[in-house]
């Protein structure tokens, strides 16, 4: 113990040395750049999770909340009154609201005078003014509308609206409302609506599509009994969201996005391993003279180890530090670009990411620099007198297994989820495997050809071949952090673009939705007048599945994610007489037109594999307070990308027959047509028409944004591919000092030397960023035919960007950072190698 | 002098060593025999390959011997583990190597102070800056050994050995990297020291002016010692 003390003084005065000659960057850079990557998105994913927990109630405005399809029934609103719980009817549905010259689909929210039971209301009476809190809501005849709909529909404070068939004064501003969650699920801007007006706007008519809700809040205890009760009464239709379980869709969307984020930082830590690994080991190599001569003057091998122990935790503490500082600055980038998606104030994060990021430092500290500091105890004293009786090997690569197994369970760790965790080692454990397949594959051509490059290019490429395992370790890092970039690129361009461009010009680009049977003719004499098409009308009946094969079904006894989700909802059921174009017909038989046909359900192929359906099998659905069932005589297979009305499940004509249903119609609109929308909505008030275009585009910016979030952490990938080459390039700093001096002295001039080190680094960037584009080409090519069920096509960009940005970027770098070995005097050089 | 003749410093008795080559067995030292006693200065001369810094290492502990007994200071110096040798040698043997030996991240003071530190002595600094001013190196204290010529650096690793006050300084070669007249002032600055702290020297040379300073002379031949009158 008394001599820990001088032993970390001799450790900080010898780091202080070796900083200053500059050999500890790459190792210090390399942890730093990783800490930072993973605190970055710890932080932003914690401040995610803090929202949900911390203002669940903010996110219900309740504390639990029941959700339907259908009305409830006054038994709920009973029982709520008897446990003294407070209770709030809340419907939603999307609507059109009409101003004098423009029209635009909204989503109506109608609510009771307590609404909300948790959270405030945020309204302003003028555009971009700050808002003021209240604690009632409009007042009948008047509404609350989001701001974007007073720039859609051109509309001041105190102007009219229509809805439905009532005119609504808009009597301010809506600026931030309880249960609205961010602007994932949020496409149509937001009217708040009092329910006394409701009936009055005649928009809910019998098999509308409508969400019913009942906020209840009140003690813990209270709303623990109620509900039980909810749960007891086993009505199918009713969903129950208690604060523990709010918004579950931004919960999976933000997971999701966690899960990725997270995997993207790792990346960068994987290969911060590689770059300390190599860092390490050069200066272990650097310091076996210096460990035997402290041997020789008294030193144990207890001391060197600690000395250097010392050092790699001082510089792994330090650099870890600042990463974790750096990575709460660079969180609020992920902030600006992904936090409005939540729709609530995030809230200061908790030290948990600093924790873990600096945990992760650590470990891939420990976990790769160790091994070759290890080896530095066991240097001989011997080694004074000759090296060749005092050599010491430093460790292999199986010594870096206790790395690869710490990152493993670091990356386990950050997915929260072992099966996940097992999956993201298992998948960066491939994508590095066929990287390095690819990359060796790729060297061996270059070495096969080489005999037809001319100099500089071809000692560039003899130095790359000469080194092989260095050459591919390096192609590997930088085509993992290139590869990433260019699939994030084609996913936001072009696989998008040519998705939208897939789709026939005249395809629809408007559905109207809540057409009532009665509305029919009307609506066809509509089109008529105006000498447009009339569009084809298909019926609608929303059932709920319950049954199948009299078996009881539900979402909790379902297995399986789309088989819940089936089961958790109503279905559009709908019937036919014919079967419709883009329908195929793969099992069973399309009924007859005869009159009397027999009940029958014709299903698509997904309902059939989700549920494990076969010909014969009967299904029971509930369809208000009504059943219907029907055996299964057939499967289809839908082109879902045509963009024309498609069900899940067809019935015979006749079989639904007497069950409340609606009309829903795609048809096109020419652009120069658009006003046609405002005649038709003043017409039809109940009719809803959905946008499209409207809705690609925003689902588009929420990938464009995702993307944007998952590219910034990428980058960071990169930097850590950045200090692989920086590492490399040290790890032979000796050997390209030796070899250019050596050079020089039989005459390569300075320009020569330059040119060659240019074209070595130019080709290695070259050469990953061809590995790079061509398994992002093969990634494009799997997501373009398998995912978005489209042709493959070859994108020429991809691949310029890829060997361009990788021979510009790897070219500079590596140029850079070995500029050094040309500097230093030839003389100098060869005096100082042969000592 | 009684004292000196009947306790030895440095005992070896039969010492063998044999090393596996691609050849067959390589016989480095051949029943070795030796005493030296405290304030010897002794000279182990040899063509290259003789065995001498075989030898060298052996004494010193750097290196295990195939079968034969070490007594250093009468502690059986083999039966001391790695570590065990490392801390004897830090305070009883120094050392003075060809290539200098200095760490280039330590200025002069440093290096010096370093076997001091290690043995956790008190003042070492103090005593540092004394030994450096012995070699008329004060003014250099600060200075990286690339900032310094090859006989500073001999002078700094001269002052690095004598520092702990070693009962034992080891050569090898001390004089091997310097010209004529940097050695010899080198080889001076050796011997006074020597003389003023009664260490006992054993100095590995080819430099027969250098062997006959030395009270005794040992040739090494094949790894046989015969001792030259």
């Amino acid at each position: 113990m008394r001599l820990i003390k001088p032993m970390f003084k001799l450790a900080l005065k010898q780091l202080k040395r070796e900083w200053r000659s500059g050999e500890l960057y790459v190792l210090f850079f390399a942890l730093f750049v990783a800490v930072t990557a993973v605190t970055s998105v710890n932080f932003f994913t914690d401040r995610i999770h803090r929202a949900l927990q911390m203002q669940a109630n903010e996110l219900l405005g309740a504390d639990l909340v029941l959700s339907a399809d259908r009305q409830f029934k006054i038994k709920y609103l009973e029982k709520a009154e008897s446990l003294g719980l407070k209770a709030v009817r809340q419907i939603s549905f999307p609507s059109m609201v009409l101003s004098e010259n423009e029209n635009q689909l909204t989503w109506l929210k109608v609510v009771d005078p307590d609404f909300p039971l948790r959270g405030e209301l945020g309204i302003s009476k003028k555009l971009f003014a700050p808002e003021s809190k209240v604690t009632m809501i409009v007042s009948s005849g008047k509404v609350w509308v989001e701001p974007r709909l007073m720039t859609a529909l051109a509309i001041s404070i105190g102007d009219s609206i229509t809805i439905g068939k009532k005119q609504f004064i808009v009597d301010a501003i809506l600026t931030s409302e309880p249960g609205r969650g961010g602007d994932l699920f949020n496409i149509a801007p937001r009217v708040l609506m009092n329910y006394a007006d409701i009936d009055e706007t005649g928009l809910i008519q019998p098999g509308s599509r409508v969400r019913y809700s009942l906020l209840i809040a009140g003690e813990v205890a209270d709303i623990k009994k109620y509900r039980s009760y909810v749960v007891d009464e086993s009505d199918p239709g009713i969903k129950v969201q208690g604060i523990e379980d709010a918004r579950p869709e931004i919960r999976t969307a933000l997971s999701r996005a966690e899960q990725f984020l997270g995997l993207a930082a790792l990346s960068s830590v994987i290969l911060a391993g590689v770059a300390i690994a190599l860092a390490a080991r050069r200066f272990a190599n650097a310091h076996l003279d210096y460990c035997a001569v402290m041997r020789c003057v008294g030193a144990t091998q207890k001391m060197i180890f600690r000395i250097y122990f010392f050092q790699i935790c001082f510089i792994g503490i330090v650099a870890s530090l600042i990463g974790v500082a750096a990575g709460f600055i660079f969180h609020q980038l992920l902030i600006e670009v992904l936090g409005s998606l939540v729709g609530v104030e995030l809230p200061m994060p908790s030290l948990m990411p600093a924790v873990f990021g600096a945990a992760t430092g650590i470990v891939t500290l420990l976990g790769f620099a160790l091994p070759p500091i290890l080896a530095l105890k066991s240097v001989p004293a011997l080694r004074v007198l000759k090296r060749d009786l005092g050599e010491i090997s430093l460790p292999g690569t199986m010594s870096y297994l206790v790395g690869v197994v710490a990152l493993a369970f670091v990356m386990v760790w950050q997915s929260r989820d072992l099966k996940m965790g097992l999956y993201m080692v298992g998948g960066a454990l491939l994508t590095i495997v066929v990287l390095a397949v690819v990359a060796i594959l790729l060297l061996y051509v270059v070495r096969h050809f080489r005999h037809l490059y001319k100099t500089p290019v071809l000692f560039g490429l003899r130095n790359l071949i000469r080194r092989p395992a260095a050459t591919i370790v390096q192609m590997v890092a930088f085509g993992l952090g290139i590869m990433a970039l260019l699939v994030l690129t084609l996913i936001r361009g072009d696989l998008l673009d040519q998705w939208q461009s897939s789709i026939p010009d005249d395809a629809p680009n408007r559905f109207l939705i809540n057409i009532h049977p009665d509305q029919i003719d009307a609506l066809k004499r509509f089109f008529e007048e105006r000498n447009e098409t009339v569009p084809n009308f298909y019926p609608m009946v929303r059932g709920r599945l319950i049954e199948i094969n009299g078996v009881a079904v539900s979402e909790e006894t379902a297995s399986g994610r789309e088989a819940k989700q089936m089961l958790s909802r109503e279905l559009n059921l709908s019937w036919a007489t014919d079967l419709a174009k883009g329908n195929e017909l793969i099992d069973g038989e399309w009924w007859s037109n005869e009159p009397d046909v027999l009940a029958q359900f014709s299903i698509e192929k997904s309902v059939a594999k989700n549920l494990g359906l076969v010909l014969g099998d009967t299904l029971k659905f509930m369809v208000a307070d009504q059943f219907v069932e029907a055996a299964v005589t057939s499967v289809r297979e839908v082109d879902w990308g045509s963009f024309k009305a498609n069900f899940y499940v067809i019935a015979s004509p006749g079989l639904l027959d007497g069950m409340p249903s609606t009309y829903m119609s795609p048809f096109y609109l020419p652009p120069a047509k658009f006003e046609l929308l405002n005649s038709l909505v003043a017409e039809f008030g109940n009719i809803t028409v959905i946008d499209v275009a409207a809705i690609m585009s925003h689902v588009r910016q929420i990938i464009n944004r995702v993307t944007m979030a998952v590219e910034y952490v990428f980058l960071f990938t990169l930097l850590s591919g950045f200090m692989v080459l920086l590492a490399g390039i040290q790890s032979t700093h000796d050997e390209r000092l030796l070899e250019n001096a050596i050079a020089r002295t039989v005459g390569g001039s300075t320009r020569q030397i330059y040119r060659t080190l240019m074209a070595e680094f130019v080709s290695l960037g070259m050469l990953s960023g061809f590995v790079a584009a061509l398994l992002a080409t093969i990634i494009g090519a799997v997501l373009a035919h398998y995912v978005l069920k489209m042709p493959i096509h070859w994108n020429e960009t991809l691949w310029l960007l890829g060997l361009i940005g990788g021979g510009a970027g790897v070219g500079v770098v590596g140029f850079l950072g070995s500029r050094s070995v040309v500097t230093q005097p030839p003389m100098l050089v060869l005096k100082k190698l042969s000592l | 002098m009684n004292e000196t003749k009947t306790n030895p410093l440095l005992d070896v008795n039969q010492l063998n060593k044999i090393v596996t080559s691609p050849d067959g067995n390589l016989t480095l030292l051949d029943d070795v025999n030796l005493k030296i006693y405290p304030a010897e200065s002794v000279a182990i001369v040899g063509a290259s390959g003789a065995g001498k810094s075989t030898l060298l290492a052996i004494l010193a502990g750097l290196d295990v011997p195939s079968s034969g007994q070490v007594l250093l200071d009468q502690a059986e110096l083999f039966n001391l583990d790695e570590d065990g040798r490392a801390q004897l040698r830090g305070r009883l043997i120094g050392f003075v190597f060809q290539s200098f030996q200095l760490l280039p991240s330590l200025t002069a003071i440093e290096n010096v102070m370093l076997p001091l530190e290690l043995l956790n002595m008190t003042g070492a600094e103090e005593k540092a800056k004394q030994v450096l001013s012995r070699v008329g190196l004060d003014k250099r204290a600060s200075h990286y050994p690339r900032q310094l010529s090859g006989g500073e650096q001999q002078r700094v690793a001269i002052a690095r050995a004598f520092a702990v006050q070693p009962k034992i300084l080891l050569a090898d070669e001390p004089t091997g990297n310097l010209d004529m007249k940097t050695g010899e002032k080198i080889i001076d600055l050796l011997f006074s020291l020597n003389n003023e702290q009664g260490t006992t020297l054993i100095l590995v040379t080819h430099d027969e002016s250098l062997a006959s300073r030395c009270q005794r002379k040992l040739h090494m031949d094949a790894g046989k010692l015969v001792e030259i009158d």
